[in-house]
């Protein structure tokens, strides 16, 4: 599913981000991506949806060269990924239906296509009362929810999170995590960049520990540590 | 594809309405821009149909000799029109031209009484000519056996001939800077409701816009806010034109005013077309940098 090859990105004044990435993530996994701030893991993640290009090396999402994607070619790539901020990056002049409906309409879906997913896919993150509510009238978790309900109303087929966590306390937190392992379990590959120790250590997922650039470590069952 | 084009109109009606307040300020932006520029253009337009109406009133009056038979008379009218730079050739018998002094003078008139059956002016020949070629047609005329002598105010003439050819130039120059400090305003106006939207244009790269469905409702939404713009400039226009061309017409009736209804419509469809192409050009070139993400 997401794939790198010998992939190194070097950003303008010699700073290395990542350095010599080798990883494979199958389709259906889920992964942490742990390590310190400025590791590498969020320039990791704009690798794979396209936002930078890797100095070197090859990255692929589903077989393709993201790399070699043509400008016009990306968002296409971006379709197939949901993708999640630690600052929401919600809309807050529009309402909370509106921020998932903004996916779907990206995409050209119809009116009563909108109508029918949106609905779902807000109760499915237990927003289904705060449709007409706009962000900023609610707490950081239910933001952090209705970013994840715009990630995957068009039926991603891996969702991408970097530091979904960060701005929410631990209860809340636990929300958004045992939300994206309901997304996992429906089939849909979950990379969730974090430094939330007590999470990644309680659940015993996949473990891919990032520091300077470098992966240090990648165990299938592993701990923050 | 109509679903697309629906949605874009609608998207670009519901952002107005969201960004109300700065919408506004670029309708106004817009508005005084094109309503400067068209206040110069008719400004200019009047102003060369003056330069032309005074061009065209200049003239050199020949007196002729006295006793030239009506036939010599009407042989030399014929000979000064194919003069080169003869617009129209007038007799003027020495009883008309006793007539209209008595005419000029008014109240005073009873002097010409003293003057009794003799009159005294001679027969002479009025010659609109073109304001270059003054000096030629004077010499032309001067050479002529029957003409006893010339009348032209030359160095008038010169002088209005610089006025109006610097009128022309100056209001060309102006004309095209005005338009180009307007196209500057309206994109960095419009440059503005952009960046406002930065966070959006952004996160809808992030969900897969393609850029042209991310420039669609902005480049419309630039347009309808031009379109607006320059229809308000063009309604300021419509009236205070009216407005300022009766007070010009009462308090200064020598001077010649475009009669509005054939002037305005082609100005004010010039500025609406103007605003809009302006609106959707100042979207455009303002949305290219926020949508390399």
């Amino acid at each position: 599913m997401i794939e790198m090859y010998g992939v190194s990105k070097v950003y303008p004044g010699q700073v290395v981000a990542l350095d010599d990435i080798n990883l494979r993530i199958r389709g259906g996994e889920f992964v942490f991506l742990v390590g310190p701030s400025g590791a590498g893991k969020s320039t990791f993640v704009r690798l794979v949806y396209g936002e930078e290009r890797p100095t070197r090396g090859l990255v692929l999402v589903d077989g393709r060269n993201v790399g070699r994607l043509r400008p016009r070619e990306i968002p296409y790539l971006r379709r197939r990924l949901g993708v999640v901020f630690q600052d929401f990056k919600l809309l807050n002049d529009r309402t909370v239906f509106e921020n998932v409906a903004f996916a779907l309409r990206v995409t050209g879906a119809s009116g009563r296509e909108i109508r029918r997913r949106v609905p779902a896919v807000l109760s499915l993150v237990g927003l289904e009362d705060r449709a007409r509510a706009r962000p900023l009238e609610l707490s950081g978790g239910e933001q952090q929810r209705v970013s994840l309900a715009r990630a995957i109303v068009t039926g991603p087929s891996a969702v991408l999170a970097d530091e979904p966590t960060g701005n929410l306390d631990p209860d809340t937190s636990w929300d958004i995590v045992n939300l994206l392992l309901r997304i996992n379990r429906a089939g849909t590959t979950v990379v969730m960049a974090t430094h939330a120790k007590a999470i990644v250590d309680r659940l015993r997922m996949r473990v891919v520990a990032i520091e300077n650039g470098r992966i240090i470590r990648d165990e299938p069952r592993g701990s923050y540590s | 594809m109509i679903r697309m084009w629906w949605r874009a109109w609608a998207e670009a009606l519901s952002s107005i309405r969201r960004n109300a307040l700065l919408s506004g300020v670029s309708v106004s932006t817009v508005a005084l821009c094109l309503l400067v520029l068209g206040a110069f253009v008719l400004a200019a337009l009047n102003l060369q149909a003056l330069a032309g109406t005074v061009e065209a009133q200049v003239e050199v009056r020949a007196f002729l000799k006295d006793g030239l038979s009506p036939q010599r008379t009407s042989q030399l009218v014929t000979a000064v029109q194919e003069l080169a730079g003869v617009r129209e050739v007038k007799f003027v018998s020495r009883g008309e031209a006793l007539r209209r002094l008595g005419e000029q003078l008014g109240k005073d008139s009873g002097v010409l009484e003293a003057v009794g059956d003799s009159n005294p002016l001679p027969d002479a020949i009025e010659v609109k000519v073109e304001p270059r070629l003054m000096d030629q047609v004077t010499e032309a005329l001067s050479a002529m056996s029957e003409v006893d002598r010339v009348l032209g105010r030359r160095e008038l003439v010169g002088r209005i001939l610089a006025v109006t050819q610097a009128m022309k130039a100056l209001g060309l120059g102006l004309a095209a800077l005005l338009a180009v400090a307007t196209l500057v305003v309206i994109a960095n106006t419009i440059r503005l409701t952009v960046f406002a939207r930065r966070a959006e244009v952004r996160i809808m790269k992030l969900v897969g816009a393609t850029d042209g469905f991310i420039r669609g409702p902005f480049v419309l939404e630039g347009m309808m806010l031009g379109f607006v713009g320059a229809v308000v400039a063009s309604a300021a226009a419509w009236y205070g034109y009216g407005w300022l061309s009766g007070l010009v017409r009462s308090s200064l009736p020598f001077i010649p005013v475009l009669p509005r209804d054939q002037l305005l419509p082609s100005v004010a469809l010039g500025l609406v077309a103007l605003g809009t192409v302006l609106g959707a050009l100042g979207s455009a070139i303002s949305l290219r940098r926020f949508l390399r993400v």
